[in-house]
């Protein structure tokens, strides 16, 4: 009883120096930590905000094996970015109801921070964005994605996107003969 | 790990590692979430898209996708106008086949719908209406539509007219009962004195007596409200309802916008006012204006 009540005791007040510091330890896939501002982990992404609050947060480092260390370091580099930016209204609202608010255009330095990024980088931080419920991280990453695909042709986009084509010539012959407003400029 | 269970990651992580492999493929999740992106202003991108693979067609036309793409950009992109005579003037690359109606009237278009009246035939309007003089076609339901989507859902027609002996009519045809109500009338000498709009109403200008009518299908009823000039003015006259519930009334003279809005005085009479005059030519480059606009 007394050695279970001490490894009690120990875990409350390692959870409770926890609760204490500023900042939170991430572990990629491929070990590499990093650390980021709690407060804007919590209000950037609705499962660290949930596994903060739930106490799940290990102090030598949270596991994160579905994301990779590049991954991961553009996911802290725009949660740190974010608490030092002053968020305005409009970001508060659209990380919060994603779903229902209207969408918000990328701030200026969110634009930068997604415009320096690889196609192959950029994609991942959408996936890392999704897993960890970041949802203007989301936002901000898949209208970049969307705004690559304008004045593409579909041979092109399949490029950027790794998309195999699965259409038959006549079915594709079918759909442009269908909607062949959309095809005048080709 | 109970990230495992909240998220479920279909990507192989082991690729990560590899500085060479091909772009990665997205999760439908995540191609979702481009997708719904796409600029509206934009409507071709849209098909190509759906061009791109099956997967992403059958993305791009599942109807919780049309119905999330309109919650996400809200505010519908205007593809083109159509000119009274039933051409429509795309303004962006959305022209379908057969969007022409020729030997057409429109009448009105709002909620998704244009109302055309055919010039050949005159069949739909019903017998006591025996000159249509206007037109308003809406979505049937009264309250809690934000008619993004309601364009294939029930409808009404709303239709004023005048009979020789300076009677006007008005009626309203349902979509879900395939009737039209029984007509409403009024006398146009009648000194009926102006009501403040509110709530269910439609207004519309009388193209003879240069009067606004006021129709209410759920009274039924149907009242003259003078316009704020008294001169003709039936070049760009729109009477439309304002955000706010009241009147606006604009037309175009001398190549200037002018707009009224209908509001209660002080002692909680409408008045026409906040008058204002919007000089066109300085506004619109005109020389540089489609030549289908220039026609009209």
């Amino acid at each position: 009883m007394e050695v279970d009540k001490g490894k009690g005791e120990a875990e409350e007040t390692r959870k409770v120096a926890e609760a204490d510091r500023d900042t939170v330890t991430l572990k990629s896939s491929d070990g590499k930590l990093f650390e980021v501002s709690k407060e804007a982990a919590a209000r950037l992404s609705t499962v660290l905000a949930g596994m903060i609050a739930g106490g799940s947060i290990d102090d030598n480092g949270t596991d994160l094996k579905q994301i990779g260390s590049e991954a991961l370091e553009n996911v802290v580099d725009y949660c740190n970015k974010h608490a030092n930016s002053i968020p305005s209204a409009a970001l508060i609202s659209s990380s919060i109801s994603f779903n229902t608010a209207p969408f918000k255009e990328p701030e200026e330095w969110e634009r930068k921070f997604v415009d320096r990024l690889s196609h192959d980088a950029l994609f991942d931080l959408v996936e890392a964005a999704n897993f960890l419920g970041m949802e203007r991280l989301l936002d901000v990453t898949c209208h970049k994605i969307s705004e690559m695909m304008k004045g593409k042709s579909p041979d092109q986009i399949r490029e950027v996107f790794n998309i195999k084509n699965d259409y038959t010539k006549e079915e594709l012959e079918e759909i442009r003969q269908e909607l062949a407003w959309a095809f005048y400029d080709d | 790990m109970p990230l495992e269970e909240e998220r479920h990651c279909r990507r192989s992580c082991g690729s990560n590692n590899n500085p060479y492999r091909s772009p990665p493929e997205l999760v439908d999740d995540n191609i979702d979430e481009i997708l719904v992106r796409l600029s509206p202003e934009d409507p071709a991108l849209l098909v190509h898209a759906s061009t791109v693979s099956k997967s992403w067609r059958n993305t791009l036309t599942n109807c919780t996708f049309a119905s999330r793409y309109r919650e996400f950009h809200r505010t519908p992109p205007v593809l083109g106008i159509f000119r009274r005579d039933g051409i429509l003037i795309p303004t962006t690359s959305f022209l379908p086949p057969a969007v022409h109606h020729f030997n057409c009237h429109v009448l009105d278009y709002r909620h998704g719908r244009v109302l055309l009246e055919n010039l050949d035939c005159g069949e739909i309007v019903p017998d006591h209406l025996a000159l249509v003089t206007n037109g308003a076609v809406l979505c049937a339901m009264d309250t809690g539509c934000d008619h993004l989507n309601c364009h294939d859902g029930p409808f009404r027609v709303a239709l004023v007219g005048a009979d020789p002996e300076g009677q006007l009519h008005a009626c309203v045809y349902s979509s879900e009962t395939d009737e039209w109500s029984p007509h409403t009338s009024l006398d146009v000498n009648d000194d009926i004195p102006p009501e403040f709009l509110a709530n269910a109403y439609l207004a519309f200008i009388d193209e003879f007596y240069n009067k606004i009518l006021r129709y209410d299908p759920m009274e039924p009823s149907l009242s003259v409200i003078e316009t704020p000039v008294k001169e003709t003015c039936d070049d760009g006259v729109i009477v439309m309802r304002e955000e706010d519930g009241g009147l606006g009334f604009t037309f175009i003279k001398a190549n200037s916008l002018h707009l009224w809005s209908m509001r209660k005085d002080r002692n909680g009479k409408p008045q026409w006012t906040n008058f204002r005059a919007i000089e066109l030519e300085k506004l619109l480059p005109v020389g540089k204006m489609s030549p289908q606009m220039r026609t009209e």
